[in-house]
């Protein structure tokens, strides 16, 4: 895998880690945060300082930064999660800008905003993708527990939960803790991969991104999250080579769900078979509706395809190159000294030809297939009766 | 017998309205217990009261001789009071299993270190939260509806599993809001029998609120009918039906 593609894959996996913390809170607890780049800023302030003043091994002062986001958090959610309603989520607006201030003029501990370089780059890939499955563990495993049965029952009905022995504003801080030290973590591991650290990076933008991520996953669905993480990250680096008009295409996408799945990609359901035969064959009734929408599955299965049958002038460029040329040729705006081979272009317009070719020709065999598919689901319903 | 529940002078206002005036009365342990009155009687607020979701203006509520008046409501809940909702609250996107093991869950825990690792008193302790969260299923008549999600159920039996709920409790006193609202005669009587046979199966003391006149007589040992936040009259059930208060409370007076 070329460097490229690692660090797209790191990069991913410290999103899905911070994304993570805000599901919990967000998803199954039920309450709105607009400040938990603040947390991660935390977390990446504390592991860099930790390991250049104090020469603390990257490990230890992962775990650390963790911590640190966790206990402040805690601090943080004891006065203002005490109260049901949206008291966090206006207190949250602040804090992160104000966690960011502090930082950003706090010259003598973080070197203020010119930010905090020269931190060892501990963040391979490797490193980030272990934490990111140890973490997901764990918070499945939380999810699937008693706290996690807790955590939903205090969002859904905080009265009957309350009636049910649950000391609801107690659940809420934890919640607001554990989701601190997913932020804090990924905040650390985000220092260690960029080696250079600044308050800006930790804006009110970045909150809202987390925010926006949990929301288009589907809010209680921790699996819709680790989803939605990949896709919007996906979305943003595949189409770096047109920089100005990316994230006019992640606007776009987040409309898209809005408008097509408004509950977000996964609901508040997990990825397991029964959630996959279900959106299946929802898939299919929607695709039924819209030739259009074939005509995008052809284009997503083609893109691949079109690659592999490619002409031979542009065999020559890998592909993640290729996947990164395709949006600059769809948009008609080329990246003057984009690290592309020369001959691409000839190739790639007859490869989009290509493409539109096979998805035409899959738009065919989809509707076939799931008219059979719905024949089968006629014939099991009849046996049952309804 | 001594008295489970006791309120004494509990009088309760919201601003200038005065929910509750004067409310005095006690269950006896064991005992089951009718709280009736016309809409708008303040029966609801006595439950919120005795269990915490409101303070009380004046007055004393005791359990078991003990002043529970300050007490937060899953205090109350450790005391061993569980109860059910008039409009239903439900954690209807959960399935019908997952509700009562929310409930259930409270006298079996684990570690948050377990949670995480699902090591240690987890698997052990999932069992048994399940088992004993089916085996109410069971009792009520909805364990083979145990996956399906709760808001989806008819509105009978969503009534059947807060009752199944708030039993995962293990409560001594159970207070019952309108069980049987919207509920046809034939559901009507099945609940009754569902309602006798927790009482003497968990050895508790019933509190209900009921319109239902008929399942009030069945199955109360007493009734107390409230108008207006204050009693008006107190007893036997065959004491309050011919009681001439209780009649113009329902039947308004004569000209």
């Amino acid at each position: 895998m070329g460097d490229y593609a690692a660090g797209i894959v790191t990069l991913l996996a410290v999103n899905c880690i911070a994304a993570m913390g805000v599901s919990l809170f967000t998803g199954f607890t039920g309450i709105f945060t607009l400040g938990h780049a603040g947390y991660m800023a935390i977390g990446a302030y504390t592991s860099a300082i930790l390991i250049i003043k104090c020469g603390v091994p990257w490990f230890l002062a992962i775990i650390a930064g963790g911590f640190v986001a966790m206990f402040f958090a805690y601090l943080i959610g004891l006065p203002t999660l005490k109260l049901v309603g949206d008291y966090y989520t206006i207190a949250s607006l602040g804090l992160g800008e104000a966690i960011r201030l502090v930082i950003e003029n706090w010259n003598s501990v973080t070197r203020g905003a010119r930010g905090y370089p020269g931190i060892p780059r501990y963040t391979t890939m490797p490193v980030a993708v272990v934490f990111l499955v140890l973490l997901a563990i764990g918070m499945f495993f939380i999810i699937n527990s008693n706290y996690g049965r807790a955590f939903k029952a205090c969002r859904d009905d905080y009265v009957a939960a309350s009636l049910l022995g649950f000391h609801t504003s107690r659940y809420r801080v934890l919640s607001l803790a554990i989701s601190g030290f997913y932020c804090g973590v990924s905040g650390a591991l985000l220092a260690g991969f960029m080696s250079f650290i600044q308050p800006v990076m930790f804006d009110m933008a970045k909150s809202t991104e987390l925010v926006s991520i949990v929301v288009f996953g589907g809010l209680g669905s921790m699996s819709g999250c680790l989803i939605g993480t990949a896709i919007l990250t996906l979305v943003i680096e595949l189409f770096r080579s047109i920089s100005q008009y990316r994230m006019l295409i992640y606007g776009l996408v987040l409309v898209m769900v809005m408008v097509i799945r408004p509950e977000g990609i996964m609901g508040a359901n997990e990825l397991n078979s029964k959630t996959v035969r279900h959106m299946l064959s929802r898939a299919k009734v929607v695709a039924r509706d819209t030739v259009a929408r074939f005509a995008l599955i052809g284009f997503i299965i083609g893109l691949p395809l079109s690659y592999c049958f490619q002409p031979s002038p542009v065999s020559a460029i890998s592909l993640t190159e290729y996947l990164r040329y395709i949006p600059s040729l769809l948009f008609g705006s080329i990246k003057s000294g984009a690290p592309l081979h020369s001959s691409v272009a000839p190739g790639a317009a007859s490869a989009v030809l290509i493409v539109c070719a096979i998805s035409a020709f899959l738009t065919g065999i989809a509707g076939y297939i799931i008219k059979q598919l719905k024949k089968i689901d006629d014939t099991h319903a009849a046996q049952r009766g309804m | 017998m001594s008295s489970h529940l006791e309120l004494k002078r509990v009088n309760k206002s919201f601003g200038g309205i005065q929910a509750v005036r004067d409310m005095s009365f006690s269950i006896p342990k064991g005992e089951i217990a009718g709280l009736i009155g016309p809409n708008g009687a303040g029966k609801t607020t006595i439950f919120n009261l005795i269990t915490g979701v409101y303070d009380v203006t004046s007055g004393d509520i005791e359990y078991e001789g003990r002043n529970i008046n300050r007490l937060k409501t899953y205090q109350v809940v450790a005391l061993g009071v569980a109860r059910t909702f008039q409009n239903l609250r439900l954690f209807a996107a959960s399935s019908v299993l997952e509700n009562v093991m929310t409930a259930a869950q409270y006298h079996h825990k684990y570690s948050f270190f377990e949670a995480v690792s699902h090591l240690g008193r987890w698997s052990k302790t999932e069992r048994i939260i399940r088992d004993e969260s089916m085996e109410l299923l069971h009792r009520v008549g909805l364990a083979d509806r145990a996956d399906q999600s709760a808001g989806t159920l008819p509105y009978g039996l969503q009534r059947r599993l807060e009752i199944a709920r708030a039993l995962s409790l293990k409560p001594d006193l159970l207070l019952l809001d309108e069980p049987a609202a919207g509920m046809n005669a034939e559901e009507v009587a099945t609940l009754n029998d569902l309602i006798v046979k927790i009482h003497e199966d968990f050895k508790l003391t019933i509190l209900l609120i009921e319109h239902h006149m008929d399942m009030i007589m069945q199955i109360c040992h007493r009734v107390v009918c409230m108008n207006f936040g204050a009693m008006i009259a107190s007893g036997s059930p065959e004491d309050i039906q011919d009681h001439p208060e209780v009649l113009k409370a329902y039947l308004g007076e004569e000209e």
